[in-house]
């Protein structure tokens, strides 16, 4: 017992034992999936304005696109000669819900592209803020190019993911309570049959995402470890040079390339 | 990229023949539903009933089909994946054995921040623009020409009203693409400088919480984050525009479908499924050509990023490998013939006119005040950099001469700012000699003086040093570089200001110790201190890039000016001598 709490302290004093098993990678899963996602909400939270009138656009919007096709069917429907009414005033009015749903479209993509970028902004600007006021210990016993390839590629990854997803997220959940709300109106046994399938996609979706996340969590920490590869070489090319070390750490490299090759194949199987 | 693509050329076909599986499915849905409609439902065949058993019958083979598709869609990604992951693997590791073959210039000319970007990122973004390009442009001209050719087909009227607003479409896409096309080089250009400004704080972070200057460090990092946000929301501003006015166009021309479609019905040139189809086939024309938006964007993007890697790939070393391998056997004479030096892209000679002619086994050293050009004078021994006049040899032969691999086994060094990896300490040392043995790594270490603290640790050997040796101090770096050089069996040996951060006594045991350990290689010692200098054999004295005076310390202490001003500042007026 004694003996273990003395291994203890002297982990903790001599900094780069922590370290030992992993060279470079430090695989930090979401602990709590619900504070992540709290977290990044709290970004949204703080521009309430912007996204309180990106919500009401896309309300609207979705609103037109779910009604559109309804006078859509309504056109053929007068064409096939089974619904009665003006055919000239239906078309100009779905042509209405159409432009109006353009409109919408147009303005959630500006919305949309402001407010991510202001996220992304802030959240760059707050991690770089953290590392700089964070004790050096830290900076001692996390890869400098571990951490380097966080700040740029995961903070893209979450860059891309909110500018492209955003308004996807925002206006595919209106759009399905939408559609199946005028689905049901409309005829209420498709509605159930489409529901049916729906739900069978959903649980497929689930189950296969679990297996592409995993993937993708490691993609980008083999992507950290190459970061701090080239870093570290590069920055110490010297000794590197000075000891014929090329070709050992073009070798070392090029094993955690394949890796993280594998590790990109590998769950397009389930995504597919 | 040819030469890549090439490789994986198989991969890519298989991938493209499924997604024409897949993307035919897509193609004849439409078609399938129509009859349903018309002859299922509407029963316009047989005179107003429906048919059921049609329905059924065709509702199941439109399931079959679907799955069909489905099972294309899911092999075209696994082998585009294959394909695009691939050749960016090839391309990545081609790209860093590029950067560990340059020379200095060419690491001075990029920067380690851009050299990680383009490693990196501008690799992935090369990445996924071909998987997109195989995937994307291959699904979507399909969906777009064939659903082209099957309005066609279906009724003539409707395909000339669709292709009349092709052009408008294809115009505005167009537009969009030229404005945002600059915008794509600036990106990868402002990450890079994130990059930079990451790596130098990153790694200089103990400075800049010594002179507390975080406050000034986030801001500059926030000028280029700002930067790089402006250009992102530039980008995205601009394709935002794109979507709704394809999606207009395209909702113009359903309205005027429709609107024809029902003067044909009424004139029974055409039937309303026909006309539901027609529409059908205008949707997938519209997501076609939005896809083809999207898939554009990342061409571009990708365009750019491939500009930036081919740069890497296609630089060439600037210092090219002689043809000698030298003589077997380690001799240890250097020798500077009239040797002028000027860093690529400086303004003023950093060394003139270096006449110096150094023997087997003699200890030279190398003193000045700084920026005298000490540390460049030892650098052109192991060709870092190539004389501007003059040449250097060793064991005789122009180092110009020498294959550069071969001239470092010749040569070990220790650098003045001793660069340790994340590796165990055992491994650091044997970097020096791949494949030493244990004891001789351990006697390396004692020659170094760094065998006591290395065994005070638990892990001893085995323990990892930290982040570039970090969470060592100054002196206990210094020791494991040294150990590292004196591990090396190289006939010279070069200490750069190896010795400053130790103390007297144990530099004065670490000189003896390499003295009985290495007597017959050629040392060279750089350093700033008398006591570090006076045992060695000869002592060179440079003053702004010229050799003041050589000679042993008594000589230099009897004759030489210089000399004797360092003697007096750092001995003080008594002239106490250590040990």
């Amino acid at each position: 017992m004694p003996e273990q709490k003395e291994q203890n302290l002297a982990a903790r004093n001599i900094p780069g034992m922590m370290n030992r098993n992993q060279r470079f990678a430090q695989v930090e899963h979401a602990e709590n999936a619900g504070a992540a996602l709290r977290r990044i909400a709290a970004y949204f939270v703080r521009e309430k304005a912007m996204v309180l009138v990106m919500l009401a656009v896309v309300i609207f919007g979705t609103l037109c696109a779910v009604y559109a096709p309804s006078l859509q069917s309504d056109a053929v429907d007068i064409i096939a000669g089974t619904h009665e009414g003006s055919l000239v005033s239906t078309i100009l009015w779905m042509l209405a819900a159409y432009l109006l749903y353009s409109a919408c479209q147009l303005l959630q993509g500006l919305f949309s592209a402001r407010l991510s970028q202001r996220i992304v902004a802030r959240m760059r600007g707050e991690l770089f803020g953290k590392l700089v006021d964070l004790p050096i210990r830290y900076m001692d016993t996390h890869s400098h190019g571990d951490v380097m390839s966080r700040m740029t590629n995961d903070v893209e990854n979450v860059s891309t993911t909110i500018s492209q997803s955003l308004p996807s997220l925002f206006s595919g959940v209106l759009t399905i309570l939408g559609t199946v709300a005028v689905m049901l109106w409309k005829c209420w046994q498709l509605a159930l049959l489409s529901c049916a399938a729906v739900l069978l996609t959903v649980l497929a979706t689930k189950a296969l995402s679990g297996k592409v996340r995993k993937f993708s969590r490691q993609r980008q920490m083999l992507l950290g470890q190459l970061n701090g590869t080239v870093e570290e070489m590069v920055s110490s090319y010297r000794t590197v040079v000075a000891y014929n070390h090329q070709d050992a750490t073009a070798g070392s490299f090029c094993a955690t390339s394949d890796s993280l090759t594998k590790a990109g194949i590998k769950p397009t199987f389930s995504a597919g | 990229m040819w030469n890549y693509i090439k490789r994986y050329l198989p991969y890519a076909i298989l991938a493209a023949l499924f997604m024409v599986g897949e993307v035919s499915m897509d193609l004849v849905q439409p078609g399938i539903m129509r009859r349903i409609v018309d002859d299922g439902v509407l029963g316009l065949e047989t005179g107003g009933t429906g048919n059921l058993e049609l329905i059924l019958t065709l509702g199941l083979q439109m399931i079959g089909l679907v799955l069909f598709g489905g099972l294309c869609g899911s092999l075209n990604n696994a082998f585009t994946h294959m394909s695009s992951q691939n050749i960016g693997n090839k391309m990545r590791k081609d790209a860093f054995c590029r950067i560990m073959s340059f020379s200095f210039p060419q690491l001075d000319r990029f920067g380690t921040g851009s050299l990680v970007t383009r490693v990196t990122n501008d690799i992935t973004q090369v990445q996924n623009f071909m998987s997109l390009f195989v995937r994307g442009l291959i699904r979507t001209s399909m969906l777009t020409f064939g659903s082209m050719y099957c309005m066609f087909r279906l009724n003539r009227e409707f395909g000339l009203i669709v292709l009349c607003a092709f052009p408008l479409v294809t115009g505005c896409i167009v537009l969009c693409l030229w404005k945002a096309n600059p915008l794509f080089p600036q990106l990868q250009r402002q990450l890079d400088d994130i990059n930079a400004i990451m790596q130098e704080d990153v790694s200089g972070i103990r400075i800049i919480k010594a002179c507390v200057r975080e406050g000034y460090e986030k801001a500059r990092f926030g000028k280029s984050n700002d930067a790089l946000v402006g250009t992102q929301l530039r980008m995205l501003v601009i394709f935002a525009f794109m979507n709704p006015a394809a999606n207009t166009l395209m909702y113009a021309v359903v309205a005027v479908l429709l609107y024809a479609g029902s003067f044909q019905v009424a004139a029974g040139g055409t039937t309303p499924g026909d006309v539901m189809a027609a529409v059908t086939y205008t949707t997938q024309l519209l997501n076609g050509v939005l896809m083809l938006v999207m898939i554009f964007q990342n061409i571009a993007r990708g365009m750019a990023s491939w500009k930036r890697v081919k740069e890497l790939l296609d630089s060439e070393p600037e210092l090219k490998d002689g043809p000698s391998g030298g003589s077997a056997g380690q001799w240890g004479e250097v020798e500077f013939r009239d040797v002028s030096f000027t860093y690529p892209g400086g303004s003023h000679p950093v060394l003139e006119h270096i006449d110096l002619s150094v023997h087997r086994g003699e200890t030279v050293a190398i003193m000045g005040a700084t920026g005298c050009g000490k540390t460049t004078l030892v650098n052109l021994i192991l060709r870092f950099y190539d004389v501007t006049a003059g040449a250097v040899l060793v064991n005789g032969v122009d180092v110009r001469d020498y294959r550069q691999r071969d001239l470092r086994e010749k040569v070990a060094v220790t650098l003045q700012k001793a660069e340790l990896f994340t590796v165990p300490i055992g491994e650091n040392i044997a970097w020096g000699k791949p494949g030493a043995s244990a004891e001789e790594i351990t006697a390396a270490a004692q020659t170094a003086q760094a065998d006591s603290f290395i065994i005070s640790t638990p892990d001893g050997y085995d323990t990892v040093v930290a982040e570039r040796g970090m969470s060592l101090s100054g002196g206990q770096r210094q020791r494991l570089s040294i150990a590292r050089a004196v591990v090396k069996p190289a006939g010279i040996l070069i200490f750069d200001d190896s010795t400053s951060a130790l103390d007297l006594k144990t530099e004065a045991e670490l000189y003896a110790a390499l003295r009985e350990a290495r007597p017959e290689a050629t040392k060279f010692i750089v350093a700033q201190r008398i006591a570090s200098v006076r045992q060695a054999d000869r002592i060179v004295v440079l003053e702004h890039g010229r050799i003041a005076a050589v000679g042993t310390h008594q000589e230099l202490l009897a004759g030489c000016g210089a000399y004797q001003d360092i003697y007096r500042s750092q001995m003080g007026e008594e002239g106490e001598e250590i040990a």
